[in-house]
């Protein structure tokens, strides 16, 4: 839920993310009603006056969008600028209209319907006409700016209107302080709008707005924001009402922690989103309209004392809240904020959903810009987002496919009736309507930035604002809304307030209802020109938007100076009484005591959408008001009516949330910038106090309370909207609107005023709500498959076809579309496609068709069934075939294997070719399972060709018990056949027509328990063998038919078998099979995306690289190839440290002993035998001493030559190249040194030419290609260790580059394997060698292709560092890495190497490192002792594996040599490898006889055991 | 172990019928000076063993359930009448998840340690129409653990009885049939040649244990052809109980069988000694190969 509140801002909006579109449209929105907020206040406030205002405000807005488009920041040229506006606004007016409009419109609507059309409008008129008159002050600024936005907005709609979804942000910007989580219940989108504080929640709101756009249309988005960029929170919110429209969004919760909240309009925004899935271009209306809301609340809170800086946001706020062309207007503000702020919001998108939740993030973070720009008046601005969201949320009840909203507004000032309202408004509006509500939302909001700036052209604003709203509203059919509202801090107005707020707007009217139609009549014109505008954007929708706001606006600038503060005063006051009635009345009635409250017109406009609003609200708050977090007395109000009731209400809700925060706008503009901090507090407050009165219903209490408080008619429309919608918020909020200054002021802190508001369910008005909603959502349901998408129809055409195919295979059977099974299928077919229910995808339709078809004798069905038949021998699958084919097909013999081999068997029964795999019964016993196994593998191959549709599988109902005795051949059918099997199977029963057994208490079991256990265990069993619990879900459980194959079966009269339960099986069983095969189609039909990027990803995984392992390929460490010249020079990775060399030099005085000893002559092996023991051993230690020092000699001189080498290389260049071997002393052939350009392979440490590893050595040096076996140095035999051929070739290309091309083919009996080495480097005079090569290799059954390069410089006399990279091609993974080597040399012996590397493949990487500590022996090259001791790590996903290894090698004795290989790592795994090689100790080999016969020994012995028990 | 010897009260609840005739049969059995008797009844799971131990007994003497095995240790009825005392000891199933439950045969045996059996009533059902695998390695199993000669004190109980087989067969030509693969799969897990499986001559006796068990005109659980099932019962287990072979007597030894891991035991030493001389052998070898190789070239 919300309550997760993520971190404070931007975490809200992850939060939305699950629900993505959802929440991102809300957030936009939020955001579009933080930047303004001022503009979008003033236009809820208009809505809540009434449809009229919104007529106004449009105009306002329109005027002052143009003036903005022309000069933005030119507040002062109001008049100027309106006239722009109508030219250039007409487009952007238009969509700021809609925007504008659509709050009202919502709101308006929504009661519309129901109970007022013309009526609500008038108060819309009156509304607006007090709005005005607070618009008016700020008004030039605001329209300005909404001018401008409008124009962009109005661009932006055209593309948008398809499909838009806003996400409204929870938190107004200067008070979402926690967050304002909105989840969208649909989807399960969570939005935390815990916003941390303002600024942080208006930036999330914009980025909502801007996710939101990116996701339904992105294009048209994109396009939106930049022109938002200019005006950053327009562009959001347009965005955000794009997103609107692919919004899916089935439920929105908002959780706002924080006080000044504007959860309306997130929730809102989330309505808006539902609106858009269904019409594309009405929900993007919405969003627009809720954009400019934020927008404009973020202006409110933002500046209280920058009123122009309040103005422009408002202004801005209204282009986006216009969305179409508001959006561009406010993308363009935001934008230059959100250049910042996106970056931020993309951040946080990586850790959600990505695109789309950074899309809002980023929105936000604009938002949240403007908010700073703004930002003088956090609080106030809460409110105007509020009222924006509620545009928004109207927006998105006209699109509805929202299903639930929930708010939970912890702080105060949170206008949680916004959001519902929202909603409600959607739900009303018709696809395109809604479109117009939104826009005139926007309008509104514009209005409210205006009269933020200047009274008079918010006025405007608001009146075009709210008759748009009004428009909207009739359209709108929303069917269900469940909103929850939690308020926990006081002061938050609930739904309630909204309508409260439209109450008092229009009794505030009332003196000023006369000054708003004339005003409207002024709107006309600037309607016209928006009307232009919205054609450009949203042809049809936004035109009928225009007209209605037009008027409005007109008539608001004129009202907006005329209606004062103190006259908005007086009609609140009026208002408020009129709106606890009309609260109470819920209907008609109390809108007639409204009118008699204030004045006529005023009333009676007032009292329908005050009915409307009331019933609206009431609901919502019934439903799922919890206002947990202010302990009010806001007590968490779950009043869990019908969900239709639940939206109603939640739109009743919103439209107040609207008017109220309309008002709020007004006032805080009003007030002037001082004060608006101060409204929005007071603003939040309420809300508080109206939220806890909406869950109640007490809505006429709280209301009066509410009605203290506010002082303008702003104050008196929120009570009347609060009571209207059976919220009490109005009670809460003192709305005080000073002279335009001041125009709510919260009496009451947050927390108070929730034990202000007692808790009264009005029921009432959720009764009417439903009536009115029952025909908008028919309107809806046209229109939503006007809206569908080519794509979307074939789909839902093809289910159709399904669906009839399979209503006539029921008819076919003798089944009624009612059975249960029949049923299921049904309604399964019928959510799969969604919520169409439209001529597209009726089922009487389709009966209707496939009676005909049925009628025509139209055999022909296309469809055809594969049933794969298994179970255990003797359970009768060839009888049940042949009961089901009705002919005996399959032989059958109760005691033989009747069926020896896999067959299919087909027939057509009933039109349908139903094609069975017969097979062989399966074995129960464990022993036997290889048989079953090797069964199953021809079932495989015959599956291949013929998949089956269904898998009966068959066991006796008789012979259940429980001791598991079928788990065997069960785990083999799963191991067999994959788990997959199981999913279309179904359990087949035989013998089930067998009695009973006799119970516990010794009568028998009745057959339905006897049948019901026996299913239970054969599921049971399929479950343990399956042993996956998303197979074996629940729902999924194998379904269980009966069957009874006994001749002898009761039948009735129709010849059919019967069971003793009076069911006939085998038309059920077909009917299960069909049901079966008909949804599996459908699912593939609409989802045959998913499982494909299923296999897709699991492919992924599988063929994902092994890092590990090449990262240790890539750790290892290579020799450079050298040029000849360099052979065993001190190029830079030479073996042999030029320290060796000089050490050595130092020791010639000994190297020369050899050639002083006396001549020795070796004695045959014959000579030897005939030597006494003594003698023998004198003469070995001579010869010994001898080699050995004959061997350093020849080293020595070695050593020399490349010394000489060395020194001469300079002078001769390359010129050296192809001397080595032929220098070659003829007597070195035994330790043939350099000559060989390969490793030698290992040799037995005496020269024992009968030693075999002799007869593979070659000694071929001229050859620069050179082919040799490739030994298994690890094989105990190494005449046997040969498996391989390995071939080489060193050159030097270009006489300066080494390069050595190895290829390696080994083959065992396993595989076969291919290594390709190759390299080439280059040296950088005497420290520096650069080495690039190229490998291919098997890694696994795929060929791995490296490149790889490395440098390598001695930095240090005994320091050598290699760098290296490398890249791996692995089937289509590319696996980079990157290594570091140092090798340290300590004194002659130690030599120290340590590496570390990295391997990254597809966001997956490894990290190795390398330690090893190499000890050689003294005299080394002679000595072959040497000991190695080496640690590993690597770490790959979360695995940490260590190892150490250790390696030694030892000389014992003259003739033999031990290799100690030991490896061990951290999962206590290792092995230990001894190589003994030895010449002369052949009782050494006889130690191995011992382990050998204990070997057999063991196997042996166990067999006695074993035949025993063997079972275990 | 030993349940309390209690009255038969439930032959009293038999028909007069088979009163009559199992009054007959244990007269028979006390003329050879057989006081009591001893009745062991072993199967796989779920065919019926504990039914028909009630049935026997004429009592619910044993928790029977239809889907959960009854139980994991082996239970011996004890009834008395008239001096004459039979115990009958149901056991659990001989099958789990398609291994023989060898644990379940350990616990027989140690359950039977110092008892003899008398009678060994083998239970399968009827309307189960194939033998196999499971069901030879279930009758290997009773034949390693108390040996063939178990096979010459049985009986083959085949329960439910009352169905009409498929196909068409007649009901003798069913249930003879299925009688027959069974005998057919003992005498194979039995490892028994078939003169002697012919001597033992296991009789085949068929039961209906259902409370829906039609019954005769005597009142007597009756089978399709007619038949009283439980005195044929009585009459198959005194047949076997009186005939020449010797009761089963199951001691020490028996229960603890052959410990596997002393089998060979005494070869420890010789294999030993034979390594030894292998390897000497080898040795000579190779000293007479080096010897050959060691001579001028």
């Amino acid at each position: 839920m919300d309550s997760k509140a993520v971190t404070p801002e931007q975490n809200p909006f992850y939060a939305s993310g699950p629900s993505g579109k959802t929440y991102a449209s809300v957030v936009a929105a939020a955001a579009a009603a933080s930047k303004e907020g001022v503009a979008v206040s003033s236009a809820k406030e208009f809505d809540s006056s009434s449809e009229a205002v919104s007529g106004n405000s449009e105009k306002g807005i329109v005027g002052g969008a143009d003036n903005l488009s022309d000069t933005e920041k030119e507040k002062e040229e109001k008049s100027s600028l309106e006239a722009g506006g109508d030219g250039k606004i007409s487009d952007e007016g238009d969509s700021l209209k809609e925007d504008s409009v659509t709050p009202e419109a919502a709101s308006s609507l929504s009661p519309k319907p129901d109970v007022v059309s013309e009526k609500t409008i008038g108060e819309d008129g009156v509304g607006v006409t007090e709005e005005n008159t607070k618009v008016e002050e700020r008004a030039d600024d605001i329209e300005n700016d909404g001018e401008t936005k409008l124009e962009n907005g109005s661009v932006d709609v055209g593309e948008k209107q398809p499909s838009r979804e806003e996400i409204v942000d929870e938190n107004l910007e200067m008070e979402r302080e926690e967050s304002g989580e909105v989840e969208n219940k649909v989807k399960g989108v969570e939005e935390e709008a815990v916003g941390s504080k303002k600024d942080e929640e208006v930036p999330r709101g914009d980025g909502t707005d801007e996710e939101e756009s990116e996701l339904s249309g992105k294009v048209d988005v994109d396009d939106k924001r930049d022109d938002v960029i200019e005006e950053e929170g327009e562009k959001l919110t347009n965005k955000g009402d794009f997103s609107v429209d692919s919004s899916t969004i089935e439920s929105v919760h908002v959780d706002v922690a924080k006080p000044g909240v504007a959860v309306v309009g997130e929730v809102e925004g989330s309505e808006e989103m539902k609106i858009k899935a269904d019409g594309e271009n009405l929900e993007v209306a919405n969003k627009f309209d809720q954009i400019g809301d934020d927008d404009g609340g973020g202006f409110d809170l933002e500046s209280d004392k920058a009123i122009e800086g309040v103005e422009e946001k408002l202004a801005t706020g209204a282009d986006s809240s216009e969305l179409e062309s508001a959006d561009t207007n406010a993308a363009e503000s935001e934008a230059v904020e959100s250049g910042t702020e996106p970056n931020d919001v993309e951040e946080g998108n990586g850790s959600e959903k990505s695109v789309t939740y950074a899309e809002v993030i980023k929105a936000d973070r604009a938002v949240a810009d403007n908010g700073t720009k703004e930002e003088e008046s956090g609080f106030s601005g809460v409110v105007d987002d509020e009222e924006e969201r509620v545009n928004k949320a109207d927006s998105v009840v006209d699109s509805s496919v929202m299903e639930s909203v929930h708010v939970d507004v912890a702080k105060p000032g949170v206008v949680v009736v916004g959001d519902v309202e929202g909603s409600e408004v959607l739900e009303t509006d018709g696809n395109i309507a809604s479109v117009h509500n939104k826009f005139d939302p926007v309008g509104q909001v514009e209005g409210d930035g205006l009269e933020l700036q200047s009274d008079k052209a918010t006025e405007e604003g608001v009146k075009n604002l709210t008759s748009e709203g009004d428009s909207n509203v009739n359209s709108s059919a929303v069917e269900t809304v469940d909103a929850d509202i939690n308020v926990a801090e006081p002061g938050v107005v609930v739904v309630g307030v909204p309508k409260e707020a439209e109450t008092k707007e229009d009794d505030d009217g009332a003196g000023e209802v006369d000054k708003a139609i004339p005003n409207i009549e002024k709107a006309d014109d600037l309607t016209a020109a928006y009307d232009g505008n919205f054609e450009l954007a949203a042809k049809e929708t936004s035109e009928a938007v225009r007209v209605e706001p037009d008027e409005p606006k007109v008539d608001v600038k004129e009202e907006e100076e005329d209606l004062p503060v103190s006259e908005s005063l007086t009609v609140k006051e009026d208002s408020k009484p009129a709106a606890e009635s009309q609260f109470e009345a819920n209907s008609n009635p109390e809108v007639r005591e409204v009118s008699e409250g204030d004045n006529a017109e005023e009333g009676g406009s007032k009292s329908p959408v005050a009915d409307i609003v009331s019933s609206r609200e009431f609901s919502v708050e019934s439903k799922e008001v919890d206002q947990e977090p202010s302990g009010e007395g806001i007590i968490g109000v779950d009043g869990s009516e019908s969900e239709e009731e639940t939206e109603e209400m939640i739109f009743g809700s919103s439209e107040a949330a609207k008017q109220f925060l309309a008002e709020l706008e007004k006032a805080s503009g009003i007030e002037a910038h001082s004060d608006e901090a101060n409204i929005s507090n007071n603003m939040s407050d309420r809300i508080d106090g109206q939220i806890v009165t909406d869950s109640d219903e007490d809505v006429d209490t709280e209301d009066e309370g509410e009605e203290k408080m506010f002082d303008s008619a702003a104050l008196a429309a929120l009570l009347k909207a609060a009571t209207g919608g059976g919220s009490s918020e109005g009670g809460n909020f003192t709305i005080t609107s000073q002279d335009g200054t001041k125009l709510f002021s919260m009496d009451r802190p947050a927390g108070l005023s929730s034990s202000l508001r007692p808790l009264k369910p009005a029921a009432a008005p959720r009764a009417n709500r439903s009536n009115i909603f029952s025909t908008p959502n028919v309107a809806m349901v046209e229109e939503s498959e006007v809206n569908l998408s080519e794509e979307e129809k074939q789909k839902l055409e093809k289910l159709q076809s399904l669906r009839v195919k399979f209503l006539r295979l029921l008819q076919r059977l003798g089944h009624s579309a009612e059975d249960s099974i029949a049923a299921q299928v049904l309604y399964r077919l019928a959510i799969l496609a969604g919520r169409q229910t439209g001529q597209l995808f009726s089922l009487d339709a389709a009966k209707k068709k496939a009676v005909e078809s049925e009628a025509e004798g139209n055999e022909d069905l296309n469809f055809s069934l594969n049933i794969l038949v298994l179970g255990k021998a003797g359970v009768g699958k060839s009888a049940t075939i042949n009961s089901i084919l009705g002919n005996p097909k399959a032989s059958i013999d109760a005691f033989g294997l009747s069926t020896t081999s896999v067959r299919e068997i087909s027939e057509t029964v009933g039109g349908v070719k139903i094609t069975f795999i017969d097979t062989p019964g399966l074995k129960s016993a464990a022993m036997d399972q290889s048989a079953n196994a090797k069964m199953l593998s021809s079932v495989k191959k015959v599956m291949k060709r013929c998949p089956p549709d269904i898998v009966l599988y068959v066991d006796r109902l008789d012979t259940q018990t429980r001791d598991l005795n079928n788990l065997p051949l069960l785990r083999t059918i799963t191991a067999s056949l994959g788990t997959s099997i199981w999913k279309n199977a179904i359990v087949t029963l035989t013998h089930s027509a067998s009695a009973p057994p006799d119970g516990p208490g010794g009568s028998p079991l009745s057959y339905d328990v006897f049948v019901s256990q026996c299913s239970h265990i054969v599921q049971q069993s399929i479950g343990q063998a399956v042993g996956d619990l998303r197979v074996m879900n629940p729902s999924l459980m194998n379904p269980v038919s009966l069957v009874e194959n006994h001749p002898l079966c009761r039948k009735n009269r129709e010849g059919v078998k019967v069971l003793p339960n009076g069911q006939t099986w085998r038309p059920q069983l077909l009917l299960l099979c069909y049901s079966l095969k008909v949804l599996s189609e459908a699912n593939s039909l609409l989802k045959p995306q998913e499982p494909l990027d299923h296999r897709k990803v699991f492919g992924f995984r599988v063929r994902a690289p092994p890092l590990p392992y090449l990262l240790s390929w890539l750790l290892q460490s290579r020799a450079h190839p050298k040029l000849p010249a360099d052979q065993g020079g001190d190029s830079v990775d030479s073996d042999i440290e030029i320290d060796d060399v000089s050490d050595s030099e130092q020791e010639d005085g000994e190297g020369d002993e050899y050639d002083q000893l006396p001549p020795f002559k070796p004695l045959r092996k014959t000579q030897l035998a005939k030597l006494s023991k003594e003698q023998r051993k004198a003469y070995f230690e001579e010869y010994d001493y001898r080699v050995k020092l004959l061997q350093k000699k020849q080293w020595k001189e070695e050593l020399k030559r490349m010394k000489e080498m060395k020194k001469n290389g300079k002078k001769v260049g390359e010129s050296v190249f192809g001397f080595p071997g032929e220098e070659e002393d003829p007597e070195n052939g035994g330790p043939a040194a350099v000559a060989v350009p390969l490793p030698d392979m290992v040799l037995p440490p005496s020269f024992d030419s009968d030693n075999s590893a002799y007869r593979y050595r070659f000694l071929e040096p001229t050859s620069q290609l050179l082919t040799r076996p490739v030994l298994d140095t690890h094989g105990w035999d190494h005449d046997c260790g040969y498996d391989g051929v390995n071939a080489e070739h060193s050159l030097a290309i270009a006489s300066r580059f080494p390069a050595t091309a190895t290829v390696q083919v080994t083959k065992d009996k396993k595989e076969f394997n291919i290594h390709l080495d190759s390299s080439v480097s280059a040296k950088h005079g005497d420290s520096g060698s650069t080495m690039a090569g190229f490998d291919i290799q098997n890694v696994g059954k795929q060929l791995a292709y490296v490149v790889r390069g490395e440098t390598k410089f001695k930095n240090l006399r005994k320091n050598k560092t290699t760098l290296g990279g490398s890249v791996t091609f692995l089937g289509e993974n590319v696996a980079t890495g990157v290594k570091l080597e140092d090798q340290i040399a300590l004194g002659k012996r130690f030599v120290l190497v340590g590496s570390t590397g990295t391997m990254r493949s597809q966001g997956d990487s490894a990290y190795g490192a390398n330690l090893e500590v190499r000890l050689k022996e003294a005299d080394f090259p002679i000595g072959q002792d040497q000991h190695s001791l080496g640690l590993s790590l690597v770490k790959w996903r979360g695995d940490l594996a260590l190892g150490a290894n250790l390696q030694s090698q030892v000389s014992v004795g003259r003739h033999s040599k031990i290799a100690l290989r030991a490896g061990l790592n951290n999962k206590m795994s290792g092995q230990i490898t001894v190589r003994t090689s030895s010449s002369d100790q052949l009782q050494i080999a006889l130690t191995a006889i011992l382990p050998i016969v204990m070997s057999i020994y063991k196997s042996l012995r166990p067999e006695g055991v074993n035949d025993k028990y063997s079972m275990y | 172990m030993g349940s309390l010897v209690r009255e038969w009260v439930g032959f009293q609840q038999f028909p007069a019928a088979t009163q009559e005739k199992l009054g007959e049969f244990f007269g028979k059995l006390k003329q050879k000076d057989m006081n009591s008797m001893t009745v062991l009844v072993m199967g796989k799971g779920g065919v019926g063993k504990s039914s028909t131990v009630n049935s026997l007994i004429g009592e619910q003497v044993v928790r029977v359930s239809p889907f959960q095995a009854e139980g994991l240790r082996p239970v011996m009825v004890s009834r008395t009448m008239g001096g004459f005392t039979i115990n009958i000891i149901d056991t659990p199933g001989l099958v789990e998840a398609g291994y023989v439950n060898y644990q379940a045969l350990e616990l027989i045996k140690g359950f039977l340690v110092n008892r003899t059996i008398d009678v060994l009533l083998y239970v399968d059902r009827l309307d189960v129409y194939r033998v196999d695998e499971l069901d030879r390695q279930v009758v290997q199993a009773i034949t390693q653990t108390f040996g063939k000669e178990i096979w010459c004190k049985t009986v083959l109980v085949l329960t439910h009885a009352q169905f009409s087989p498929p196909d068409e067969l007649s009901y003798e030509a069913f249930s003879s049939k299925r009688s027959d693969s069974l005998l057919k799969t003992i005498r194979v897990g039995a490892k028994m040649r078939k003169q002697q499986f012919e001597d033992s001559a296991i009789g085949v006796v068929y039961a209906e244990n259902s409370g829906r068990c039609s019954k005769n005109e005597k009142e007597e659980k009756a089978l399709p052809n007619g038949e009283a099932w439980i005195p044929n019962l009585v009459k198959a287990i005194t047949d076997v109980a009186t005939n020449q072979r010797k009761a089963i007597h199951v001691d020490k030894k028996m229960v603890d069988g052959s410990n596997s891991d002393d089998r060979g035991k005494k070869l420890i030493p010789l294999i030993i000694g034979a390594q030894f001389f292998i390897l000497k052998m080898i040795q000579g070898a190779i000293r007479n190969d080096i010897k050959i190789s060691g001579k001028p070239v």
